[in-house]
């Protein structure tokens, strides 16, 4: 009561946010609980282990745990040696070229990749088949697991990005000062210093393995995972609870592995202990290891540019690999028929969601690090559960918990951008975060002591200083909420055309070359976006100055 | 008494076309601490880093106990540094921290831990080998960085600012218990400061730097009694800058007229012919306060500043405002503001400078 009385707006505040993420979060995954565990007659769970015991689930969960492990282990390496090649390897223009290389797959809606691994190294692929000859099938583990590595690993690759920068150069000096080789500099402080790193990475990208269902339906062939199969049950077999049952077993591992990450690597790190700025200079590596490096980065850059290459190609041709023919019928096909309504459809549902996510996750990170509401810290985690959960399984949550009485919302636009709000929020709530713990106290504190009210200070102050981090969250949820499948997958129906859905349909129907063009698009309006959003806030920022 | 360290035209210049070292020469005697003393960008950390190997040198050589070391990579050469942040290594122990260096050179098992923990008792340090080096204080910290170095005994000690993250209190104490280490372990060391008196206090010789190069090398009484440049005095300590014209030549000495009087200056830099005007420098300790008299410069007081043991002055004299200080016995009498004083400045005090 204290708080209420000292802060009424941060108290309203936290009313809100609290009947918000129980509407909009905790009552969908509730839905789920309740529909694996309630039968007709009340309490009966015996349907759910039924399911679970049966061999067939048993085999599925091993698919996806190894798949995620697999999927970690390969792309965290691989994100390490390229942030280590930027870092430390290459120079000058080719430093910027391996960045951008490392964070296209990155944009990339989820079909892309997939689609283009395809193009270039499926059974009638432009290199395995064409430039090579050989009979190969991309469909299965091995595909599933090169398409997963190449879309991970720029998640690595940023989290190593960030550590690499943070490192104290005079670390380095010192060890090489007491007598030890690059290598053993290597070995014993960057790379015990960056263990935090690999294991953030890892896990986060287990989770996203874990949660992707767009390539597994795509390219897993008879490798059956946990998000395709419960996706599968809902629209071939009509079977929510065999979806709910797999939807829990997947919950399990991604929950764990997420709170692992956050509450024990993400309080782990020894990298940021120096306090003010060292003058050294990072140190070179070994001569053999940096041209190993070097080559290894090249031939990821160069796989990159040819897989987004080989999509814009499919795009343009009938069918890429077979008949090679250029058209243009692909982009009348799409933009003409349904495809142009998908387009509008979903870029406008995502330009709703995305300025609201960005100040849920904003309002949410200010109740925590700034007010003193009792709960705070659980509206935080819980929050945080939107990202945590798979988007299968939140998507299943909200069409279970939102197409029957008291909220009936299936078929409206209002179920979407609940879906995006909730999905993308998490990601805006830590970058704000992390933004208002830079923000000295101080500086509000001078605000206020110079007569400002509260809601002046966050507007003045404490908002231009974070703006930043805002952008960063309404552009991340922007690009998610155009790109994702596995949240929207189940949602979908003829009121509402969504882009990635339409992209599975023509995959279904054998229209490659529909799907490719579809991605070009997707692609386009996302670009467009991230650089139209930059222009806006940059323009902003001048006028504040001025 | 044998060179431990030669450096021999030593030049850094930047890819950006900076020119840090500029044709640097230093000496460095067995077991002596030579302070690197200068401003900001004089080049004395770019100095130590090259004797370190963290930078390549556009030219020169250096030659440590009678071997070039200049072409080894930075992990061959035998010269341990304390770093300005200490450098610790957050990821390991206090002990590991210090054994670090050691473990790389294949020292395990008893030896190890018995040289580790000398060096720890050496620096104090005794029992808190398991810490991590954030449980540590500051001067801690410091401690196991110096500890680090020593351990390996090493031909060269090289000391990056090691005390500017300290408070004062803490400076002051951690300066002399270097110099004490220093001097029982009798390892040769070169030091780099921009702290006169940390200089002072642990140097047997400063090499003041300016613009790359080493602008004076002497004991810190040499500098400060015979600046070699008018530079030199003002960094080292206070020092007043009074015009003069030579009158007359005796010998070595010059005959000066300064500040209407005439002045017999034995210690002189450079050739000055008659008539030629000079530049006298005088410290304010050497200017005293007395009654007007015959012998004396008439000054006024300006400002009068009590300082404890000492007071401080500023005066106006013949146009020109001097600064002197004197020592203060407990009850002495300070002059006050405005009022007309006598300046005594013996022959001795007077030093003519070549600029």
């Amino acid at each position: 009561m204290i708080a209420v009385r000292r802060e009424p707006a941060a108290a309203l505040l936290a009313v809100l946010v609290a009947a918000g993420l129980t509407f909009g979060l905790l009552y969908p995954l509730v839905s789920v609980l309740r529909e694996a565990i309630v039968g007709e007659s009340g309490f009966d769970p015996a349907p759910l282990v039924r399911i679970l015991t049966n061999p067939v689930p048993q085999a599925i969960v091993v698919n996806t745990v190894a798949l995620g492990v697999l999927s970690g282990s390969l792309a965290t390496l691989l994100g390490f040696a390229f942030a280590l090649t930027v870092a430390r390897a290459a120079g000058g223009p080719f430093r910027t070229a391996f960045h951008y290389a490392a964070l296209l797959p990155l944009i990339a809606p989820p079909f892309a990749i997939a689609l283009s691994t395809v193009f270039l190294f499926g059974r009638q692929g432009l290199v395995t088949h064409g430039l090579l000859g050989l009979e190969t099938d991309p469909y299965g583990l091995s595909g599933l697991l090169f398409v997963q590595v190449i879309t991970f690993f720029p998640v690595a690759y940023l989290i190593f990005d960030a550590l690499v920068d943070q490192l104290d150069p005079a670390l380095e000096e010192a060890a090489l000062n007491l007598g030890a080789s690059r290598s053993r500099v290597l070995r014993t402080i960057v790379l015990p210093l960056l263990r935090p790193g690999f294991a953030a990475a890892f896990l986060i990208i287990f989770v996203e393995s874990l949660a992707d269902l767009a390539n597994p339906l795509l390219i897993g062939g008879d490798f059956n995972v946990l998000a395709s199969s419960a996706y599968l049950a809902v629209i071939g077999e009509f079977d929510t609870r065999k979806a709910v049952a797999y939807s829990l077993v997947l919950m399990a591992p991604s929950l764990i592995a997420y709170f692992v990450q956050r509450l024990w690597v993400g309080n782990s790190s020894v990298v940021t202990v120096g306090g003010k700025p060292s003058t050294g200079k990072a140190q070179q590596l070994d001569p053999a290891f940096r041209v190993a490096l070097l080559s290894l980065a090249i031939a990821m850059a160069v796989l990159v540019a040819m897989l987004y290459l080989a999509v814009i190609a499919g795009a343009f041709t009938k069918l890429l690999g077979l008949d090679n023919t250029v058209t243009l019928d692909n982009f009348r096909f799409v933009l003409f028929g349904i495809g142009g309504r998908a387009m509008t459809d979903t870029t406008f549902l995502s330009a709703i969601a995305a300025p609201v996510a960005a100040v849920v996750g904003l309002a949410i990170a200010y109740l925590v690090v700034r007010t003193r509401v009792p709960g705070r810290i659980a509206f935080d985690y819980l929050a945080m559960l939107g990202a945590a959960a798979p988007g299968i399984v939140l998507g299943l949550g909200i069409l279970l918990a939102f197409n029957h009485r008291p909220v009936l919302l299936s078929g409206t636009a209002a179920i979407f951008v609940i879906a995006f709000v909730v999905r993308t929020a998490p990601v805006s709530l830590r970058s704000s975060v992390t933004a208002l713990l830079q923000i000295d106290p101080s500086l509000e504190q001078a605000s206020a002591n110079l007569g400002a009210s509260t809601a002046t200070t966050i507007r003045r102050i404490t908002f231009p200083l974070v703006r930043r981090a805002v952008l960063s969250g309404l552009i991340f949820s922007f690009t998610r909420n155009m790109t994702t499948l596995s949240t929207v997958a189940l949602l979908v129906t003829p009121n509402w055309r969504i882009m990635t859905s339409q992209i599975l349909n023509e995959i279904d129907a054998q229209r490659l070359g529909s799907g490719a063009a579809y991605s070009t698009i997707l692609i386009v309006i996302v670009l467009t976006a991230i650089v139209a959003l930059n222009r806006l806030f940059g323009r902003a920022a001048v006028e504040v100055a001025t | 008494m044998t060179t431990m360290l030669v450096v021999a035209g030593l030049s850094k210049r930047f890819p950006n076309g900076a020119v840090a070292v500029d044709r640097l020469d230093l000496e460095v005697q067995e077991g002596e601490l030579i302070a690197l003393l200068g401003p900001s960008g004089c080049g004395k950390t770019t100095t130590l880093r090259c004797i370190a190997g963290f930078e390549d040198p556009s030219a020169g050589t250096i030659t440590l106990a009678g071997r070039r070391i200049d072409l080894l990579p930075a992990n061959r050469r035998n010269a341990t540094m304390v770093f300005q942040g200490y450098a610790l290594f957050p990821h390991l122990s206090v002990f590991e921290n210090v054994g670090y260096g050691l473990r790389v050179r294949r020292v395990s098992g008893a030896m190890l831990t018995e040289r580790v923990h000398g060096a720890l008792a050496l620096v104090g340090l005794a029992g808190l080998g398991d810490r991590r080096p954030q449980q540590l204080s500051g001067g801690q910290q410091q401690r196991v960085a110096l500890a680090r170095a020593l351990v390996l005994e090493p031909k060269l000690l090289l000391f990056d600012e090691p005390l500017s993250n300290l408070d004062a209190k803490l400076r002051e104490q951690m300066r002399l218990e270097i110099r004490t280490l220093q001097q029982r372990v009798g390892i040769t060391s070169v030091y780099v400061t921009h702290d006169r008196v940390e200089a002072m206090t642990l140097a047997d010789r400063i090499a003041v730097m300016e613009g790359g190069r080493v602008a004076q090398l002497g004991t810190p009484r040499q500098i400060y009694d015979e600046p070699a440049t008018r530079f030199v005095a003002g960094f080292i300590g206070k020092a007043n800058f009074v015009p003069a014209t030579v009158t007359r030549r005796a010998g070595a000495d010059l005959v000066l007229d300064m500040l209407g009087q005439v002045r017999h200056a034995s210690s002189v830099v450079g050739d000055h012919p008659v008539g030629a005007p000079v530049t006298a420098m005088i410290r304010p300790e050497a200017i005293e306060l007395v009654p007007a008299g015959p012998d004396t410069v008439p000054a006024t007081v300006v400002t009068a500043s009590f300082l404890g043991g000492e007071a401080s002055y500023e005066l106006s004299c013949a146009g020109q405002l001097m600064h002197a200080t004197a020592a203060m016995a407990r009850g002495a009498g300070l002059q006050t503001a405005g009022a007309a004083v006598g300046l005594r400045i013996g022959d001795g005090a007077v030093r003519v400078l070549a600029d």
